[in-house]
């Protein structure tokens, strides 16, 4: 379908939803005059958008979404036919404004600004197309709370109990991920240089670790919480040994897996294995190592809330309160949890990319993009 | 051999970790032991009262008074005061020194059949409650509960020490009528109902009903039953001198209970109030007035016993504070005595004795010795659940464990294990085509890669397994629950498997050389022969890679889906089955068993390599 | 300069002009820096004959050659392939191509490789089978047909992929450096094989190489290219009688004409 005509179908059942009825009684009347605008704008940028008019205005689009989001946040209550209506339009307006932003070809002239905006613009506009049938859906339907929260009773939840849920953020992530990242990360390494020391350690180690990759670690949970009490000490444990694993492996891959070339080279200027190691080896292993931490920061996490779900401690951190919560019904608990871990985590893995590209910046997989 | 020579470096760093295991096991079970022996709630409770003698030889025969066993630092004691005799001298001295019989009898028990007596019921209950004498020999209470659970169709029974008469709840067998004795059991003659209560009298007798006075023997009395209301017995004597100033003394057995309600303290003939007061009025933090019972004793602040005169002034019964005490702080009288040490026993008086009086105890509880061993390795030895396992017991436990259940049984392990092994090929296969399909997707249409990639990264920062109630919930909705179906473990394990899968075969399908794509174009092939010829065969390897990533994945999303639904199948369930029951040696086993379940299914994948990929270098 | 023409004939070429060159310009632009790297080129090349381009990196040999199999456009000049435009050629498959690298591919046996243009040109299955064979020993790899790739060493893998070049039986054969990575005794080796092949085949053989011994002693003509920017230097007849063999590379006349080439490689600074 070309863009204008998605556009026009957009904008004709954006019309429709004002005219048909809306709803079973007319409560919602007003907040559906509020969200209208939110389509037709979508719509109006999209048209714009199609005649290959104006791509800075396709900026826009998020903003007509995010506005769209807002006036269906508020509406309570079942949708008739005029509801359906004014949804599809929506979503199929998103749809298509998404994807047309996404065709759209570099413009040389545009500022790099303006080029980075539109390059993040289908990335950024998925979440909001996918709140939008969420909470599109759960309206329509009238799905009970208790059975499936709207989005708005997770923005409320986010924004009245944060204290709560911030505490229970820095339980799981400071006092467990932190600490358990840092020991794991630190035994990880050593054990990693020890084993690349010897033979017989990389020939008997290596297979063995690799194999205990296939072990599923969580299981080892309730085992820790024995040895160190249900307190989050033992999550931090949890988090030691998810860790501990893929960094040996990618230490010992990096100090071993140097060019021999390269390493005749430093030989042959005489320098002693401390030199080869720092000036060789070690920086050779940086790549490996970075590739492990950034596995080991969301299997960290996804562990630690297993680890918690499966240690019932003091009622602390995010996978307690999740567990907690879904027990009680409390789902609109359980996403905002989720939600905050998911955003924390991303945080963290965006924080090493970001170490990595400053640490690493030479290696060859920065330069693929290009090819 | 060079397959010998590939497996030994591997054998030996087993052997190396399985040898890890006996450090581990006392790195992190002594500190659990540890807290044991020191943990004075973990000890073996003892109760020192004052000894009855177990043989009273009338006083005309020229007898002696025999205790046993002879406690060192005694004093004799008799209706309450003591008596100034040594405890070893003759029952003569002893009743001249007393200037009374030693004995005072009580009421008669009436005789109801040859073994069971009625006494009367003060005579059972309270101090003195052991002093049963047949003539002038003390009778012993004791009895032992049989080993094993009546359930209703059990016969044969067997009890510790035990040689009298049987008992099922309170009816009496003796042998040869309701019980036979063969090879170190009894066999009754007729089975005691469900969870009744099977006991054997161990000693002389054994009180039945405490509550109607009813006493069974060990066999007929050889002389006319008596119980002694009063009787000259052998009390602890307090370590400490008398001598007008002195308050502090100690008590011989150590550690002590400190709130032992039943620790009865006398000074020569009067009884101690150890136990604290409380004020009336509440320690507000500016109140310095404060109203006891007592009119006297010892005022403890916070554990700190303070001084009349330079702390407080006593008026009748009220104390006045120089200093008001701070806000909620711990206020106590003791009347007449504060236990100020319980570790080492130690006892102040508030009122210093007189000289020559004797300090004695009729009754007190006291730690004998940690219940798990006297050194901390026998202490984890009795560890009941050990976090680390000595890896020989957790081997010892293995055929027991493969064993447990009959394979019809759900929970048998070798059922369990097929049943995750089902869950997690079918997360496997779900996770793999999905995971291709995108990857196919978002090689064909590169804006869709912009836009949906990141948050193909981001889904796995969501952790999915806490939304498996969430999951369970909705859809047992539709009637698909984790007894009845796959699907739920299937899809978990398939969004973690996904992602990998992703990642890969769009890496693979882009891996082709420039050269190779020259080539091709030079052949003036199509875009469908370009992507069936060239990019789907150039990503297989990829695939594979990413899907024996996924395996383990896969296997931990299956484990911790059975653990969060209530089914009785699968790995999951038996690991927390197994953790709530505290079996750790079983959960390691569980565990070294999912772990060989996941090697084996990475070693599937790669055989599943081997035969859709052969032509991957080795 | 000498002015390139078709030239006499020194082995048996025919007189049919396959690929014809007039004035072709190639000019990369990046970031606003523009690189010339193919000059007003005009060369004219026979039915049967084997030439060759040499000259030193950066020199165009390349995009000459690249240009003529329509993998990239030129930016401006006249270039017929066959008759036909190049595109025309290629959708038509009149030439079969071959790397500096064999580019094979890991998943498919030596046979099938060789199969691959005739499963893409739809040829049916005995038939390539039996084709892919025939190519097989000719170039002396009868007994790998099972073997994937990697159990090849870098000089047979070569043969594969010119095996490959020739399976759909193409007029003309581009053959980009294809010995450059392999050590000198194997690359004369695969020089004798080759002309055997091209004398049994009779294909027209573009062939580019920065070795001026393998020029001269493959080709009938050498198109000597100069870099910065590239074009054509001149062009160098070679009056060795074929067949050619070991000795050819003693001769005199061999030694006098590797001279004349690698002044004419000179001369262009």
């Amino acid at each position: 379908m070309k863009p204008i005509w998605s556009a026009l179908a957009a904008a004709l059942m954006a019309g429709l939803g004002l005219v048909v009825p809306y709803g079973v009684d007319d409560r919602s009347l007003g907040v559906a005059v509020a969200g209208l605008p939110g389509t037709l704008l979508t719509a109006l940028v999209l048209l714009l958008a199609a005649t290959g008019r104006a791509p800075a205005v396709a900026l826009l689009i998020p903003s007509g979404l995010a506005g769209a989001l807002l006036a269906l946040l508020r509406l309570e209550g079942g949708g008739g036919p005029g509801y359906w209506l004014l949804f599809w339009g929506f979503l199929l307006a998103s749809l298509a404004a998404t994807g047309r932003i996404s065709l759209v070809e570099a413009d040389p002239d545009e500022g790099p600004l303006l080029q980075r905006l539109r390059g993040a613009i289908p990335a950024g506009s998925v979440p909001l197309v996918l709140l939008l049938v969420w909470q599109g859906l759960v309206v329509g339907f009238e799905v009970p709370k208790g059975i499936f929260p709207g989005v708005h009773h997770v923005v409320e939840v986010l924004t009245q109990s944060y204290p709560v849920l911030l505490n229970d953020s820095y339980v799981t992530f400071v006092k467990e991920v932190l600490l358990g990242f840092g020991v794991g990360l630190l035994g990880g390494f050593l054990v990693g240089v020890a084993v690349a020391c010897s033979t017989l350690l990389q020939r008997g180690f290596l297979p063995l670790a690799a194999a205990f990759g296939a072990v599923p670690i969580v299981g080892l949970a309730p085992v820790l919480g024995r040895a160190f009490g249900v307190d989050w000490e033992s999550k931090a444990a949890v988090v030691v040994i998810v860790t501990f694993f893929p960094v040996v492996l990618n230490t010992v891959q990096g100090l071993v897996l140097v060019e021999p070339l390269k390493l005749e080279l430093l030989q042959a200027y005489g320098a002693k294995p401390w030199g080869i190691f720092r000036k060789l080896r070690l920086p050779n292993a940086l790549p490996f190592l970075f590739n492990a931490l950034k596995l080991a920061v969301v299997l960290s996490v996804i562990s630690v809330i297993v680890a918690e779900f499966l240690i019932p401690g003091p009622p602390e951190g995010l996978g307690q309160r999740i567990s907690l919560s879904a027990r009680r019904g409390a789902y609109d608990v359980v996403f905002a949890a989720i939600f905050l871990s998911s955003a924390i985590s991303i945080s963290i893995y965006g924080l090493l990319s970001l170490l990595e590209r400053r640490l690493t910046g030479w290696h060859s997989s920065f330069r693929e993009e290009g090819a | 051999m060079p397959a010998f020579r590939q497996v030994l470096p591997i054998l030996v760093v087993l052997a190396a970790v399985i040898a890890l295991g006996y450090p581990l096991a006392l790195v992190f079970g002594l500190p659990l032991a540890r807290r044991d022996l020191s943990d004075l709630r973990k000890w073996r409770k003892e109760l020192v009262t004052s000894l009855a003698p177990s043989d009273l030889t009338p006083l005309a025969e020229g007898g002696a008074i025999t205790f046993s066993p002879q406690p060192g630092r005694s004093v004799l004691v008799l209706e309450g005061h003591p008596l100034e005799v040594e405890p070893d001298t003759d029952a003569n001295a002893v009743a001249a020194a007393a200037g009374r019989p030693l004995l005072v009898p009580g009421e008669v028990p009436e005789r109801l059949t040859d073994l069971l007596y009625r006494f009367p019921v003060e005579a059972l209950a309270g101090e003195g409650a052991d002093a049963i004498y047949a003539g002038t020999r003390l009778l012993k209470e004791g009895i032992s509960p049989a080993a094993e659970r009546p359930d209703g169709k059990r016969l044969d029974f067997t009890f510790e020490g035990a040689e009298g008469p049987v008992l099922v709840a309170d009816r009496l067998l003796l042998e040869g009528e309701g019980f036979n004795f063969d090879q170190g059991r009894v066999i009754l003659s007729e089975a005691p109902p469900f969870g009744s209560e099977v006991r054997r009298i161990a000693a002389d007798y054994a009180v039945l009903d405490a509550a109607a006075g009813i006493v069974a023997l060990a066999r007929p009395a050889a002389a006319p039953l008596q119980w002694a209301q009063e009787v000259v017995r052998l009390a602890e004597r307090l370590g400490g001198e008398s001598d007008g100033a002195n308050r502090l003394f100690t008590l011989e057995h150590t550690p002590v209970l400190e709130n032992d309600r039943g620790r009865a303290l006398y000074l020569d003939g009067s009884p101690l109030r150890g136990n604290g007061e409380r004020p009336s009025e509440r320690v507000s933090g500016e109140r310095a007035t404060f109203t006891f019972e007592s009119a006297s004793g010892l005022v403890v602040l916070d554990g700190r016993v303070l001084i009349e005169g330079i702390d407080y002034h006593h008026s009748g019964t009220e104390v006045v504070f120089v200093k008001p005490p701070a806000r909620n702080a711990r206020l106590r009288l003791h009347p007449d005595y504060l236990l100020v040490d319980p570790e080492r026993g130690e006892v102040l008086l508030a009122e210093p004795p007189m000289p020559g009086a004797v300090l004695w105890v009729a009754e007190y509880s006291y730690y004998s010795e940690p219940a798990c061993g006297p050194t901390l390795y026998q202490c984890f030895l009795a560890l009941p659940q050990h976090p680390v396992p000595f890896p020989h017991w957790i081997a010892r436990r293995v055929a027991p464990f493969m064993s447990k259940f009959p394979l019809n049984d759900e929970r048998n392990v070798v059922r369990a294990t097929f049943y995750t092994t089902l869950g997690t090929l079918a997360a496997l296969g779900l996770g793999g085509i999905v995971g291709i399909l995108l990857a196919v997707v978002f090689v064909l249409l590169r804006p869709l890669e912009r836009a949906l990639l990141p948050w193909v990264v981001a889904s796995q920062t969501i952790p999915i397994i806490a939304l498996v109630p969430v999951l369970l919930l909705v859809l047992g909705n539709f009637g698909i629950t984790i007894q009845t179906s796959l699907l739920p473990t299937a899809l978990i394990g398939a969004y973690i498997v996904f992602f990998p899968v992703v990642v890969g075969t769009v890496k693979g399908l882009r891996s082709i050389d420039p050269l190779a794509l020259d080539l091709m174009r030079s052949y003036a092939a199509t875009p469908s022969q370009l992507f069936l010829k060239i990019r789907f065969p150039a990503a297989v390897p990829f695939l594979f890679t990413s899907l024996k990533l996924g395996t383990a994945a896969a296997l931990v999303g299956a484990l911790v889906a059975e653990t969060e639904s209530n089914n009785r199948r699968g790995l999951g369930f038996q690991i927390l089955g197994q953790v709530q029951s505290g079996n750790v040696a079983d959960v390691w086993i569980l565990l070294i068993l999912s772990g060989l379940l996941g090697i084996g299914l990475v070693a599937l994948v790669g055989l599943l390599e081997r035969i859709f990929a052969p032509w991957k270098r080795a | 300069m000498v002015e390139p023409r078709p030239s006499a004939p020194t082995g048996c070429e025919g007189t049919e002009v396959v690929i014809e060159v007039d004035g072709l310009s190639m000019v990369y632009s990046e970031r606003g820096a523009e690189t010339v790297a193919l000059q007003d080129a005009n060369l004219s090349v026979l039915n049967g004959e084997f030439v060759s381009l040499i000259g030193p990196s950066g020199c165009g040999k390349t995009t000459l050659l690249r240009l003529v199999a329509d993998l990239i456009q030129p930016t401006s000049g006249r270039l017929e392939v066959a008759g036909k435009s190049p595109r025309q050629a290629r959708l038509d498959r009149e030439y079969g191509y071959v790397f500096q690298a064999p580019v094979l591919y890991d998943w498919r046996t030596v046979l099938k490789n060789v199969m691959l243009p005739l499963e893409i040109m739809g040829v049916p299955r005995d038939e390539r089978r039996l084709r892919a064979a025939r190519l097989l020993e000719r170039v002396g790899l009868s007994g790998f047909h099972q073997q994937y790739p990697w159990q090849l060493s870098g000089g047979m893998q070569q043969r594969v992929s010119i095996a490959r070049a020739l399976a759909f039986d193409p007029k003309l054969l581009l053959m980009d450096e294809p010995f450059g990575a392999l050590d000198e005794i194997t690359r004369e080796a695969m020089n004798l094989e080759l002309l055997r092949i091209w004398e049994e085949t009779r294909k027209t053989v573009v062939f580019v190489t920065h070795s001026i011994p393998e020029a001269v002693f493959l080709s009938g003509r050498i198109v000597v290219m100069t870099p910065r920017p590239g074009k054509i230097e001149r062009v160098v007849e070679v009056d060795l009688p074929y067949p050619r063999d070991p000795e050819t590379r003693e001769s005199e006349r061999f030694f006098e004409l590797a001279t004349e080439v690698r002044e004419a490689l000179r001369g262009g600074h």
